[in-house]
């Protein structure tokens, strides 16, 4: 690429935040008209890379030049003026205004009488529309469109702010294959109009149709930028996990255990499809996958959180039926939430009354709540599970991550369950935390629970799981033994290349 | 998963309920004919010319009030102090005119003024300050409320003009002159919300205030905004009833509070923000003013009244959330 053709350019951009470097020393540029594909697992640092560029962080060391010229981009509306325009996943539109209203929000176009000019604003989003071959009914309201639709929309904002650089986090991961298709001829209209893309998506197929370079991010680094052409999927794959398992993980335990839950066919329309796997006693059943693969879903749907189309549950080899938490608690299940913060604690409540919470009825008689019995019970899941907090009656967000995550987990331990299912149960926790909640995780597992563990952290997966199932788009693709699994077999399976 | 996707390949039961949810102005302009031909058989003389200028009077008052009410929840907002600002509105200009014809003028501004000064202090309350609207107007309502009974320890005060009266007792050719004043409102309203810029925003503000915000909209100046205009045309309602009553009294509009809440939703406005029209709340005005006229006109206990207004409301809201899409 020579110097007249680069448009973006990022150099030696690092962040850091409190506890994690999330970006170091990365350099990255991008070519008019080009499209360049930013790959790398969650947590490599491709979104904090994406708003060091469009404004929304400020970077600790490093520069972004456009067009030659270095750029501070303080926000990201400056950034849009600039011409550097980001799509997210989760669009930035107005439900209830049409689609040329939306574009042109905050900059509508008037008329003599300093009224709205909406047969000009009008005309002016169907010609933005047309120019890349996008056609759409501007008067329709935004929440009348389909997602494919309203992608559109936002690529025809980001034309009326002559961007430069598009900025696609994850355009695909809610559209069909043929609006996939026809957002791919966008593209390449695009491309015909010089807009430079950077592509960031988990679908290794798609980045081959699509990009004309990659680059790999992981913790953080850039492992390489390849051209295209150059390059195949199992390679690109290798370049964003290839690390050591350096981290220690407790011992495992011995398999064979009885079938404690069984989940047969397990279906609801656009989550997941066909959902089987028996879980014994004594297991760590980890379940790998992108985000967005529907593990997270398929958990809920085990706890009553959410419901199934078709499916069946079996609990210690009998058919039940879990149409609530409730029901799902009732029966010995425990879940530790994704978001713990939101959906594990009751944040603002102490430590004992979030342990206590599952259990309250057990706990006193009639309607009173048994005040001495709860204090006991906390105080005995505290000191058993290391819990750092000046007292019980500590708010619980004042803790720690870990200590946060180990107050959800006390939750169900309070009576303790048959099965334990995590969902990201080291996630924003730090390592000495971190091996802490594995080692809790083996020990119930040991003295009979039977627990899932979703995971997007591939050395976790490995270390912790007696079995791994890998999910991609909802269904199952992949049931490896601990002993068969490999880094590269699950994500392989997780992204869909062949192997 | 992106929440705002709309079904495709939808039922054609929903799809009715969705078209009669959008254009829901033809579904409850449908009830209020329906309410005027069941009340007109209940009571004859609900048609005859004297009871329909008499509604027409009563409607104009809470129309008033009742488009700022509109403008304030499609903001995302709700005003309940609209009462007591019209209530003070009117006990403030009657107080000053006191039958002075000299006097009319100063005292009307004075009166919409209080609104507008309530209506600031509103407005920065709860865009500056970021308390929430709910809140805020529930204070001012209150705080002004009590200003007033204490002013007027509970009698009625002041005194208007025959010059004045004519703004609501008057008639021009058959039509009472309060309905014109009524229109003259809605008609710049329609055209600030529907035409203006900062009409515009407004829904922007309500629909999704983070985008809006995103997308360059002052948010905190247009909500300022929408409580000024909710606190003027409260007063302005407050002046069309002190022109009907003759007098100051301080608990002169204590149903609009409420009755603007009602016919605002009931013709379409969104208490979750960003939708919501002049033509829609238009019609809810009239909903409500015939209910009222009828529950006087057939002698319905005020029990009865209340249940019967409730289920209305109710009722309507119910089907337009039926016919909205579902997530």
């Amino acid at each position: 690429m020579t110097q007249s053709e680069t448009i973006l350019e990022m150099r030696n951009i690092s962040k850091a935040f409190p506890g994690v470097q999330a970006l170091q020393d990365v350099s990255f540029e991008c070519g008019r008209g080009e499209v360049h594909a930013l790959v790398g697992e969650n947590g490599s640092g491709k979104s904090t890379l994406v708003k060091v560029l469009n404004g929304a962080y400020a970077p600790d060391t490093g520069s972004i030049l456009l067009d030659g010229h270095e750029v501070k981009v303080k926000d990201p509306k400056q950034g849009k003026g600039l011409g550097i325009s980001t799509i997210y996943q989760e669009f930035e539109l107005e439900p209830y205004l049409d689609v040329a209203e939306n574009i042109f929000l905050g900059r509508e176009p008037t008329n003599r009488l300093g009224l709205v000019d909406f047969r000009k604003m009008h005309s002016e989003a169907v010609r933005l529309l047309n120019e890349v071959g996008m056609h759409l009914d501007v008067r329709k309201w935004i929440t009348d469109l389909s997602v494919s639709q309203q992608q559109m929309v936002e690529i025809a904002k980001a034309l009326s702010f002559r961007a430069k650089v598009l900025v696609m986090d994850e355009p695909t991961s809610t559209l069909t294959d043929e609006e996939t298709d026809r957002l791919f001829s966008i593209i390449r209209s695009l491309q015909g109009q010089g807009i430079a893309v950077v592509y960031i998506s988990h679908r290794i197929k798609e980045v081959f149709e699509i990009a004309d370079r990659v680059t790999v991010l992981r913790d953080g680094k850039v492992v390489g930028t390849e051209m295209i052409r150059n390059v195949d999927e199992t390679a690109l794959v290798k370049m964003m996990i290839g690390r050591t398992l350096d981290t220690i993980f407790p011992e495992k335990g011995e398999q064979g255990g009885e079938v404690v839950l069984s989940a047969r066919h397990l279906s609801r329309k656009g989550a997941f499809d066909d959902i089987s796997f028996d879980l014994q006693k004594g297991e760590i059943l980890g379940l790998s996958g992108l985000v967005g693969s529907g593990r997270t879903e398929v958990a809920r749907t085990l706890f009553g959180a959410d419901r199934m189309d078709r499916g069946e549950i079996l609990l210690d080899g009998r058919a039940v039926k879990i149409r609530s938490p409730r029901d799902a608690v009732s029966f010995g299940l425990g879940l530790v939430p994704e978001n713990r913060r939101e959906e594990g604690l009751v944040i603002c409540l102490s430590v004992q009354k979030n342990t206590v919470l599952a259990v309250l009825e057990r706990m006193g008689r009639f309607l009173f709540r048994n005040p001495r019995r709860e204090r006991d019970i906390t105080v005995q899941l505290v000191s058993s599970l290391d819990i750092k907090c000046p007292s019980c009656d500590c708010e619980v967000g004042l803790l720690s991550g870990g200590n946060q995550q180990k107050v959800v987990l006390s939750k169900w331990l309070s009576a303790p369950p048959k099965v334990i299912m995590f969902d990201e149960p080291t996630r924003g926790i730090d390592v000495g935390a971190k091996a802490e909640i594995h080692i809790l995780m083996r020990t119930l597992a040991n003295k009979g629970a039977g627990i899932l563990m979703i995971s997007s952290e591939l050395p976790e997966v490995l270390g912790m799981s007696d079995r791994i199932l890998v999910m991609r788009e909802g269904r199952l693709v992949g049931d490896f033994s601990a002993q068969e699994a490999t880094e590269q077999k699950v994500m392989a399976a997780a992204t869909g290349v062949m192997q | 998963m992106n929440t705002m996707t709309s079904a495709k390949g939808v039922p054609a039961r929903t799809r009715i309920m969705q078209g009669l949810a959008r254009h829901g102005e033809i579904l409850i302009f449908l009830l209020f004919l329906v309410l005027c031909a069941v009340t007109e058989m209940l009571a004859p003389e609900f048609l005859s010319g004297r009871n329909i200028a008499n509604v027409a009077r009563q409607a104009s008052a809470l129309g008033i009030v009742s488009i700022g009410q509109t403008i304030a929840i499609i903001s995302l907002g709700i005003d309940l102090s609209v009462s007591s600002v019209a209530t003070m509105a009117g006990v403030i200009a009657a107080t000053v005119m006191v039958g002075k014809t000299g006097m009319v003028i100063p005292a009307t501004l004075l009166g919409l003024a209080t609104g507008i000064v309530v209506g600031l202090a509103n407005g920065l309350l709860i865009a500056k300050v970021k308390l929430p609207d709910f809140i805020v107007t529930l204070a001012t309502f209150s705080a002004v409320d009590g200003l007033m009974l204490v002013y007027t320890q509970g009698r009625s005060v002041g005194s208007i003009t025959p010059g004045f009266a004519f703004i609501s007792e008057g008639n021009v050719g058959p039509v009472p002159t309060s309905v014109f004043v009524w229109l003259g409102f809605a008609a710049m309203a329609f055209v600030f919300l529907r035409y203006t810029r900062l009409g515009r925003h407004v829904f922007a503000v309500g629909g999704n205030r983070e985008v809006a915000r995103l997308s360059g909209v002052n948010v905190i100046w247009t909500k300022i905004l929408v409580y000024v205009l909710s606190g003027f045309l409260a007063a302005a309602a407050g002046l069309m009833l002190l022109a009907r009553m003759a007098v100051g009294y301080p608990l002169a509009g204590q149903a609009f509070q409420l009755d603007s809440i009602a016919a605002s939703v009931v013709g379409g406005a969104s208490l979750f923000g960003g939708r919501g029209g002049i033509t829609g709340t238009i019609v809810g005005v009239l909903i409500l003013s015939v209910l009222n006229n009828s529950f006087n006109l057939i002698g319905v206990s005020t029990f009865s009244q209340f249940v019967i207004k409730g289920f209305v409301i109710i009722a309507v809201v119910a089907i337009r959330a039926r016919g909205e899409t579902r997530k």
